[in-house]
């Protein structure tokens, strides 16, 4: 009998089921990622509750396997979470290859295949891990000789190497693992406090006191008992500060800057001496004592402490969510676009109303409920576009274990930057934004960063840096992939697009620098001598480009030889209202979405050459080629009428550019893309069209589609 | 249903426990019931939760939770002065005595072991609550 013969009726179940495995999984793997450089005991207690849950879940749905290693997992979680080992590299790729495992049933079971797994190699791994720490990273890494300089890397990356596993290996090693963790805090506490400029806050004073209070324990514990007590008056100081008690003072920030001094030189001095020694500092107690006991005037503590309940509420009250049917959301959406137009159509009515009939009351009511409509229905369809906003976090916080792998695979070191996770967009180009921002990251790590030795040989650091970043540029978000690798030499992509046969060599020599950079993006050409596995699907970076391209965004190359290289991605914020220029084609009017727009230039007609039949025009060292919108759309010209004017809208269709000539600017319009119905259709080269205020439908451009129907693309 | 049972209050059930999926199944399993289910992701949820409501006749909660654990959301519960005297089932994956008798000193009155199935949750519900049971 299938296990889903026992699950007949429990649908609803089967898919929370699905669900919670893969966001608990998504979390795992990016904990477990963090933990390797990071041992925090939050950290522990997270996967080990995942994987806890895993057991439970799996085990009353009737996923024995699946129960049997998730219950493994936890146990070995157990020993990590009560320091009785500590995480290894090779324990971490462990539980990631779980992990990975849960990630693949979980996917049989939305599929509802059932399968018999082999399972007991990754078991036994597991079971390995935990019977004694050294033997498993040590066997880790002698199969996997060809790797041996990252071994190295996993020693000095600030995580604790698997020697020490608790249990009473000598004094060195617990010294080695004390030292470790100490280190661990520090750099904590650093970052902490390098993310507020140094300062001291009623916002930070929390975490670092907890920090402090962690110490105090890890110090007693390692018989340091005068450390210990430094940092104890370390963290009352910080509790003091929290709670309002003491204000935040530039005295304070200095102490604690030099009690962070002082315990690198401890621990450097137990590094060099293979042995942590109890020291003490009794100016730095001073300082603190003096601290603690100065404290700030009633009032003022009065009203901070009033602040600090308001903030408890506040944190009690966020953070509840429900899921909704996407459907149902979308639905919400085109019901509020259909409102805004309604509004729009209001407003017109009453201007007209307004300008016949003279001013009484009931024109005024009318007014005022036409004002309030008015802000209602944008308040509404903010709020139902926030709906659908995630954070690119959700898509950022697959990256560290791709990057991690990636090191651990290839021998490289290179860190992972994350900025602007909070950054929100909407979430269908969250969703297809995902694989190829994937790509480039891969891209970066595989490519761009070199190896250690290579780095060192140019008087780079050792380890590289990759960083992603996010931000809001108006109604646009810019994403940008960096990395302080080798760069780019454009004459060699040219030549290795002549050598692929691409390109041809009279194409090579017309070509401007951006054009010979954004050869990267031709479909089959790749500037690696091999496809590496990493990517493990074959996307390259034509797909990026064409996955850009649908969504309406631009791409741009920044590079320097032997200094890295800059990807920048352009994209809407949502797909479905559009902010565009409304443009002139003689007596009709269009709107072209500012997604795609560069600039827009006054157009002088002479410049316009015709080369093969079509036009183009020179523009900024570029020879682009460009339309005549009225041709296209077989706009009636008025042919008799001299001195017309023209104007080129530059356009960017992923990393290709484009003029779009028109006849006049009319000015910036927020535009809710309704489709055209039945009856029309898709007509090539319009996105849709909207309804203004007036009633008239202007028709809204598609700019990819345009292009590439004309054969430019 | 009848006038007389509509006209009665729904019996309250709450539910504590981290997972999405128990708390979905243990909802399902008691779906055929009429009873009001309420559900917290952790114990200091539950707490806030049972604040809020006026009547609560059952809890069933997870041992194992972020930010506050089962046995502190019990002590808390004994503890209190509305809710000291509803009845208490533990729901957990931890085997052995030991929890199991922790649960117990604390307040608990019954301890469901997982992998548990539909119809013992609603047995264990049937001992606490007047419901309907289904024909075995």
């Amino acid at each position: 009998m299938s296990v889903y013969d026992n699950l007949v009726g429990m649908e609803e179940v089967l898919d929370e089921f699905i669900i919670e495995t893969i966001e608990l999984l998504e979390a795992v793997n990016e904990d477990l990622v963090h933990l390797e450089s990071d041992p925090d005991e939050e950290l522990v207690n997270r996967i080990f509750r995942a994987f806890h849950t895993f057991k439970g879940t799996c085990g009353f749905l009737g996923f024995t396997q699946a129960k049997d290693l998730a219950h493994v997992a936890e146990d070995l979680l157990n020993q990590l979470r009560n320091g009785k080992l500590q995480p290894s590299g090779a324990i971490i790729d462990n539980l990631l290859a779980s992990s990975d495992w849960f990630a693949q049933f979980i996917n049989d079971v939305k599929e509802r295949e059932e399968k018999v797994y082999e399972i007991d190699p990754l078991i036994e791994k597991l079971k390995a891990s935990m019977g004694d720490g050294a033997a498993a990273e040590a066997e880790a890494i002698a199969a996997d000789g060809a790797h041996e300089a990252e071994g190295e890397a996993i020693a000095t990356d600030g995580a604790p190497a698997a020697e020490g596993d608790g249990t009473g290996n000598g004094q060195a090693d617990k010294n080695e693992v004390c030292i470790q963790r100490l280190d661990g805090f520090l750099n904590k506490i650093e970052t902490e406090l390098a993310g507020a400029d140094q300062q001291i806050t009623e916002e930070n004073a929390g975490q670092l006191a907890g920090q402090f209070s962690d110490l105090q324990l890890l110090c007693s514990e390692n018989q340091l008992p005068t450390i210990a007590t430094l940092m104890d008056y370390t963290h009352q100081f910080l509790v003091a500060v929290e709670k309002g008690k003491l204000l935040p003072s530039a005295e304070g920030n200095v102490v604690l800057v030099e009690v962070l001094h002082w315990l690198h030189e401890v621990l450097d001095d137990g590094r060099e001496q293979a042995e942590l020694q109890d020291a003490d500092n009794s100016t730095l107690l001073e300082d603190l004592a003096a601290l603690i006991h100065g404290e700030v005037t009633s009032a003022a503590v009065s009203k901070k402490q009033g602040d600090g309940a308001a903030k408890g509420v506040k944190a009690a009250a966020g953070g509840q969510t429900i899921r909704v049917d996407m459907e149902r959301l979308e639905n919400l959406m085109n019901l509020a676009g259909e409102l805004v137009l309604s509004r729009n159509q209001l407003g017109q009515a009453y201007s007209t109303l307004a300008a016949e009939k003279t001013a009484d009351s009931s024109m005024d009511n009318l007014d005022q409920v036409n004002n309030s409509l008015g802000r209602i229905t944008t308040e509404i369809q903010e709020a139902v576009m926030q709906m659908r906003m995630l954070p690119i976090s959700n898509v950022f916080r697959k990256f560290p274990r791709v990057i991690r792998d990636l090191a651990r695979d290839k021998g490289k070191q290179m860190e992972l930057v994350l900025i602007g996770e909070d950054t929100e967009l909407d979430r269908s180009v969250i969703e297809s934004i995902s694989d190829p921002l994937l790509h480039l990251v891969r891209n970066a790590a595989d490519h761009g960063i070199e190896t250690p030795e290579i780095r060192k040989a140019m008087g780079k650091p050792e380890t590289g840096t990759i960083t992603l970043s996010a931000s809001h540029a108006g109604n646009h978000i810019i994403i940008e992939v960096s990395d302080d690798g080798a760069g780019m030499d454009a004459e060699k992509l040219v030549a290795k697009a002549l050598e692929k046969g691409t390109i041809s060599s009279m194409e090579a020599e017309s070509m401007s620098y951006r054009d010979k950079l954004n050869l990267i993006f031709r479909p089959g050409f790749s500037t690696a001598a091999k496809v590496t596995d990493v990517s493990g699907r074959g996307v390259g970076m034509d797909v990026v480009s064409t996955n850009i391209k649908k969504l309406n965004g631009a791409i741009d190359i920044e590079t320097k030889v032997g200094q890295g290289s800059k990807i920048v991605i352009k994209l809407p914020l949502t797909l479905a209202i559009v902010t565009g220029l409304k443009v002139a084609v003689w007596d009709e009017e269009y709107i072209i979405p500012f997604g795609s727009i560069i600039e827009t230039v006054k157009l002088d007609t002479s410049a316009l050459t015709k080369v093969e039949d079509k036009w183009v025009i020179r523009f900024r060292e570029s020879v682009i080629n460009t339309l005549y919108l009225d041709e296209w759309f077989s706009v009636p010209v008025d042919k008799d009428k001299k001195d017309q004017e023209y104007y080129a809208v530059v356009v960017s269709v992923a990393e290709f550019r484009y003029a779009l000539v028109v006849t006049g600017l009319n000015g910036q319009e927020e535009a809710v893309i309704k489709p055209l119905g039945q009856v029309l259709g898709r007509i090539p080269g319009i996105a849709g069209g909207t309804i203004g205020g007036d009633g008239k439908i202007t028709l809204i451009l598609d700019v990819p589609e345009l292009v590439h129907r004309m054969g430019l693309g | 249903m009848n006038e007389e049972q509509q006209s009665k209050h729904k019996q309250v059930v709450l539910i504590a426990d981290d997972s999405s999926t128990v708390r979905k199944f243990v909802t399902f399993s008691l779906a055929s019931q009429s009873l009001e289910v309420v559900t917290a992701v952790d114990g200091m949820d539950a707490l806030e939760k049972i604040s809020q409501i006026p009547q609560v006749d059952l809890i069933i909660v997870d041992l194992n939770m972020p930010n506050m654990d089962g046995f502190e959301f019990i002590q808390n519960v004994r503890g209190s002065e509305l809710h000291r005297d509803v009845p208490i089932i533990i729901l957990s994956s931890e085997r052995g005595e030991e929890s199991k008798q922790r649960g117990i000193a604390v307040g608990a009155n019954a301890y469901i072991e997982k992998p548990f199935d539909a119809k013992n949750i609603e047995y264990q519900v049937s001992k606490f609550l007047d419901i309907k049971k289904k024909p075995v």
